[in-house]
This record gives C-alpha cells, structure tokens and sequence, in this order.
C-alpha cells in the first residue's frame, strides 16, 4: 500500500470482453447465440429455479484486481459480457477512467474479435496506455497476436497475478520488460518470450474481488451464483482441453489446493457481506487426486458444517476422483450439482482424446451421483471433426443405457469438440491439415474474419456420413433450443402475469402442457439420434453417399410439437397470447432465431 | 383449491406448509417419471432435483393456486429459496403480508 500522504498507485482496468458468436459458423450451436447478460437473464421470468443464478463472473479478474489493490493500485473492472456493455460503453467508461494500463482477459474464441477491436478503438484514443492480454486463449496465441496486431503491446502467458503485478511495477518506473515474468513481449529484435515464474502459492493470494456481485447487487438484482476455486490444474492432458497448456513446463505445481479453511472463510464473508447462498466452483477438478485431496475435502466439508453456512454447490469432477465416503460429507455440507466430463460412451474416442478414464468409470460415477441425491449434469462431447460413425453409435447407445437424456439440459448432448488453440487438438489438426491460413486485415470485418479462422471455427467434419448425422442432428436441436431459449420464456413470462391475482387454472394448464413438452425433449433426442445414426450406418454399408436428412429431422421435431400443441409450439402459443395477452410478443423475432430456424417473425 | 388449517405453532405450521408443498412438488417429479420423487424433496434443493425452470414455475403456480396467494416475483428470483424447506418457511413468515387466507387460516 502507499504510505500516507504519497500518491495513489497507477490506474488499471481490468475487462472482461464481451462475448460474440461466430454467425457464419454452418455448424453454429444455438446456445452460442444465448449470450445474454444477467439482467436480461432474471428479467425473464422464466429464469427462476437452478436455471439462472450462475452470472459470468470473471474470477480470473477478480484475483488480479485483488493483488494489484493490495499494491495500492486504483482498479476498475470491467465484465463486458455480464453487464451486456456494448463496446462504445467500455471505450467510454475506459476513457473516462483514464487508465494507464488496461489488462484484457481473453478466455475463449468468442471473446477474441470483440477483444482486439476493443484495444485496436482504445490504443487509437489513448495511445499512451499499455494494453495487455491475458487468459488461455491469449495464452495460446500470444506471438500470432503481437506479430498481427501492433496496438495491443504485451500478453502474459499462464498465471497472471504476480505478472501484473510486476508489470505495473515496470510501467510505473519505466524499466525493462525483461524481468517481468511470463511476459510475452517485442524487442529489438523480434518477439520475446519471457521464463514464467514458479507458480503461485494459492494461499498467498488475497481472497479475489467480487466487483461483478457488488454491481448486480447494486442493481437490486438476484445475488448470483459465486464463482470460487479452491485449487488450480490439472493433472490430466486431455486432447480438447486448454489447461495442459496453462500448466506446461511446470516441473511442480501443476496441481495446487488452497487451505480448506481459508476457502471456507472465503465462503462465510460472501455469504455474510454479499448475501451469496450458492457456490459456482471452478475448479479443472473440485475432488483432486489422492489421499491429500480426498483429505482436503472432508477438511472442506466439515468447516462448512461446523460453523453452519447454509449454502449449496456445484462442481466439476473427473469421474475418476469419488470416493464415496466424502462425497456423502460433501453432499451434507451443500454439495448438490455435479457435473461430470463424460465426454464419451465410446473406448476408442476416450484413448484418442486421451481423456485418462474408462467407460467402465463413467457408469459408476453415474451410478453413484444418482444413489447420493446429486443432481448429475453429463458433459458430453458427441464427436469431433475425426469420429467414425461407430464410434458415435457407441455414445448413443451410451446417453441410452445410462439415461443421460434425462437431464436437466439434454440438449447440451448435442455437442461437437471445438478445437482450441493451444491445445494437443489443434496440434494434431494442423498435423493432418496444416495450420488455418488467415486472411489480411484491413477492418473490423477483416478481424473477424481473422478470429474466425484462427480459432478453427466451422472446420469440417472427414466422415460425410458423420457430416450429415450432425448436420442433421444440431439442426433439430437448434430449433428446440430457439424454442425453449428464445420463445417459451415470454409466454411463461405472459402467464405467470396473468395468473396473478386471477383464476390460475388455465395458466397451471398452459405452464403443465410446457412443462411436459420440455421433458420429453430429451427422449426425442435421443430418439433421433438413433433414427439418424441408423440411416447413416445403413448408407455407409450399402457405400452408398451420405444423405441430407434435415429436412427429415426437422419434420420430426414438428411432428412431436404437435403431439402437445395441434398448430406447433410457436403457433400455438402466440395464439393463446393473442386469446390471452392482447399485445403478446412476436415469436423468432431474435436474428439468431430466424438464422436458425428459418422462422418469419 | 383452497384448504385452510388451523395451528397455532409456528413450527406445526412450517411442518404442515413442507408437507403440501412436498406434496405438490413430487406430483410434478411424478408426471415426469422421475427417480427423484422418492428422494425427500422437502429438504434436497431444486437443483439437486434437476428442477429446470419450466418445472419451478409450475411449483410456484401450484402453491399459489393451492394456498390462494400471489407470490412476489422478487421471492421467486431468490436464490436462497432454494428448496420445498425454505418456501415453507419463508411463507410461514410472510403469511401477514401475502394476507394468505391458506397459511395459518383458523
């Protein structure tokens, strides 16, 4: 901290960027389009229950603004996506703050375009300020940033906090970047890659800010989900995954764990001065590895039963990490959501994924969630741009033997493996294909073009008959996704409305006949997929072409919407509206929804 | 429908409430054939149900409908409301200013 009287340390933002989907994508997945922030989210009705309270809370951010505060630093945090800031508003408000350095966290492939325009509009207006990117994304594409895009100055690769830190230590005095760790920077004579440092001490760390609770708590929003981790790695490589490259070169510390107690009493200030009552944790994988772990989490549990946090949570877990003694103390303190990386039914997939666990362990650890009361939310990842069609028959009949269309959001099955720059995936991809060729830039267009092809957007699948399966397939999902996302919400929004101090019966109808049409969604899934992978066998055998049964899928879907509804869901309810609700909402208004499913509003 | 009941302990009161809320949320895990309606539902929270929100809004419809009260959407965006228990007693509580003629009606 700055002793009293000396003047406030430098002024840096911290953003998380928005989120934009890439529209052109053929094989673009609906739920990529849902990129709402969270007052848009509770301003449906519809978002109550389990469905609504996770925000998009950066904890990355959060630990960063927490260690450069502790230095004295002035810190203003900037959650693009989850306050829904146009990119005018962040230039606005970063202008107005006047930063001198602006650190942008770049997670994933949607954040990146909104991210380099951001820095290419600020650098243009504030040409003094120093831009750094950091995050996995960033991480793994630090030099092909620097040598493209001349406005953004540095990236630091991997963990950030005492990157940063020293960073603003360099630009406050002025010295070389030289001793900065993890530093990717230019130099005389080209891009330089600084050494990292040893990892981070968890416990060192202060606890991360919650700027982004604060903000929706100002707002008289719900207080959302907390995000929390109490570990950093993982020990697994698998093939998709971006933390390998995170942890690489690290001879020690590729997993580390917090103190248990600290975690808790993380947990306990939140509850108390944040009104928080359900844990996000972020963890690569809650549950650890070995005896310390499993040692660490009955250290967790019983904190939080001793001193009596009435809290929930939820967590990621590799399937095999249980030990069920534990989870049974876990699941007493609050634990009540699981969320399995399954990934796959089938043998051959799992090795090429190098995903470490057996299909024998994923049916225990199903087994086991059930018979412990945990809500058990199945990552699936249904193929990837090199599956055989065996190959993905043996996860369907996977998702059937163990029931997994039965979850909360079966259409999260419908899933194909996004390669990830970085990762041994897209290694093995530009092996086989060369890495992407990218286009010049010129504009903001050109940048987005760039992104699109640098994250490996929409690259096709080999099997044709695989091809159709999917194209098939997501389609139909596409369009219950853009009914239970985009079109339903309103109407139960309508109905909640007009059950309000009236005559409910007819609302309890209309809300019950949804209901049971969301709940049998998953059984058509699977139902189709059967029917289409079948189709695709039978074609492949006969070496007949691939066929093209969009249309075939799509009948499919209406056909089952008018087991419930006579004229079709949206049909049906925008005529109830018109009964009901005089002035109801248009349907498929959304482009997403029409570039989806084809829908005239 | 609306059924009234006479009790005079706060705590008889919670019971009965988790009793016909318990009753009106495992219908609906019962009309979706789910395993979990032989979970006890009075005290596991909706998310461990895998209540999605299409489900919750049909509870909360019910309960109204059952209890003869119109629920403020700031109680059904609490997130701390998170399971058959704490309705209860968050109804109980409020019994006054929902003017419920269902909650503790003698």
């Amino acid at each position: 901290m700055p002793a009293e009287g000396q003047a406030p340390g430098t002024r840096i933002a911290l953003v998380g960027p928005r989120e934009e989907a890439f529209l052109d994508n053929v094989d673009l997945e609906h739920r990529e389009t849902m990129l709402r922030s969270y007052e848009e989210i509770c301003g449906d009705v519809v978002a109550f229950g389990s469905d609504y309270t996770i925000s998009r809370e950066f904890l990355g951010i959060g630990y960063l603004a927490a260690v450069l505060r502790r230095e004295g630093h002035l810190v203003r945090v900037i959650g693009a996506n989850n306050s829904g800031l146009a990119d005018d508003v962040v230039l606005t408000e970063l202008l107005t703050f006047g930063p001198r350095v602006v650190g942008i966290s770049v997670l994933y492939d949607l954040q990146l375009a909104s991210a380099i325009i951001l820095s290419k509009r600020l650098k243009a207006a504030l040409p003094g300020v120093v831009i750094v990117f950091g995050g996995p994304l960033a991480s793994a594409i630090s030099e092909l940033l620097l040598s493209t895009f001349p406005f953004i100055d540095c990236v630091i690769e991997g963990e950030g906090e005492s990157a940063l830190a020293r960073l603003v230590e360099a630009v406050e005095v002025g010295t070389e970047l030289g001793e900065v760790p993890a530093l990717v920077h230019r130099g005389v004579n080209g891009i330089v890659r600084n050494p990292r440092a040893e990892p981070l001490d968890l416990d060192s760390l202060p606890h991360p800010s919650r700027d982004v609770i604060e903000a929706i708590r100002a707002r008289r929003l719900p207080v959302p989900s907390a995000y929390l981790t109490t570990s950093r790695g993982c020990k697994a490589f698998c093939t998709f995954c971006t933390v390998p490259n995170i942890v690489r070169g690290m001879k020690t510390g590729v997993y580390r764990m917090r103190d248990p107690v600290d975690v808790v009493s993380e947990m306990e200030s939140l509850v108390r001065d944040l009104g928080v009552t359900r844990f996000y944790m972020a963890d690569d994988n809650f549950l650890g590895y070995g005896e310390d772990s499993n040692r660490r989490m009955l250290g967790l549990a019983d904190e939080i039963l001793r001193r009596r946090l009435r809290i929930n949570f939820h967590a990621e877990c590799r399937v095999d990490s249980l030990v069920p003694d534990t989870l049974v103390r876990l699941r007493a303190a609050g634990f009540d959501q699981i969320l399995f990386g399954l990934e796959s039914g089938s043998r051959r997939t799992l090795k090429r994924w190098a995903k470490g666990q057996t299909v024998e362990q994923n049916e225990a650890a199903i087994s086991l969630a059930r018979s412990l009361g945990l809500d058990m939310m199945p990552s699936i990842i249904l193929l990837d741009w090199e599956s055989d069609l065996a190959e993905v028959e043996e996860t369907i009949a996977f998702i059937e033997r163990n029931q997994l269309y039965r979850s909360g959001q079966p259409l999260w099955l419908v899933n194909k493996l996004k390669v990830h720059c970085g990762t041994a995936a897209s290694r093995r991809y530009d092996n086989v294909h060369g890495k992407p060729v990218l286009p010049a830039i010129s504009d903001d267009v050109s940048i987005r073009s760039w992104c699109a092809k640098a994250t490996y957007q929409g690259i096709p699948i080999e099997n044709a008959h695989v091809a159709a399966f999917w194209g098939a397939l997501n389609g139909a999902a596409n369009r219950w996704s853009v009914l239970l996302d985009e079109i339903v919400p309103r109407f139960l929004k309508a109905a909640r409305q007009a059950a309000r101090g009236a005559d409910k019966v007819e609302q309890i109808e209309l809300v019950r006949r949804i209901a049971m049409f969301r709940r049998s969604i998953g059984p058509w899934l699977v139902e189709l997929m059967r029917l289409l992978i079948a189709e695709a066998m039978e074609r492949e055998r006969r070496c007949a072409p691939a066929g093209d049964w969009r249309d075939f899928a799509e009948s499919f879907v209406a056909e089952r919407e008018r087991q419930f509804f006579a004229g079709g869901l949206a049909e049906s309810l925008r005529e109830h509206g018109r009964r009901r609700w005089f002035g109801a909402p248009a349907i498929g208004s959304g482009a997403s929804a029409q570039a989806l499913i084809g829908q005239t509003p | 429908m609306t059924v009234s009941f006479s009790l005079s302990r706060p705590e008889n009161k919670n019971e009965a409430l988790t009793n016909r809320l318990s009753g009106i949320l495992r219908q609906i895990l019962i009309a979706r054939n789910d395993l979990a309606a032989d979970r006890d539902v009075a005290s596991s929270t909706f998310a461990a149900l895998g209540l999605t929100s299409v489900d919750y809004l049909e509870f909360i419809l019910n309960v109204e409908a059952d209890l003869n009260i119109d629920i403020p959407d700031e109680a059904m965006l609490n997130p701390a409301l998170s399971s058959v228990d704490t309705w209860a007693a968050w109804l109980a509580d409020n019994a006054a200013s929902l003017q419920t003629p269902g909650i503790g009606a003698a």
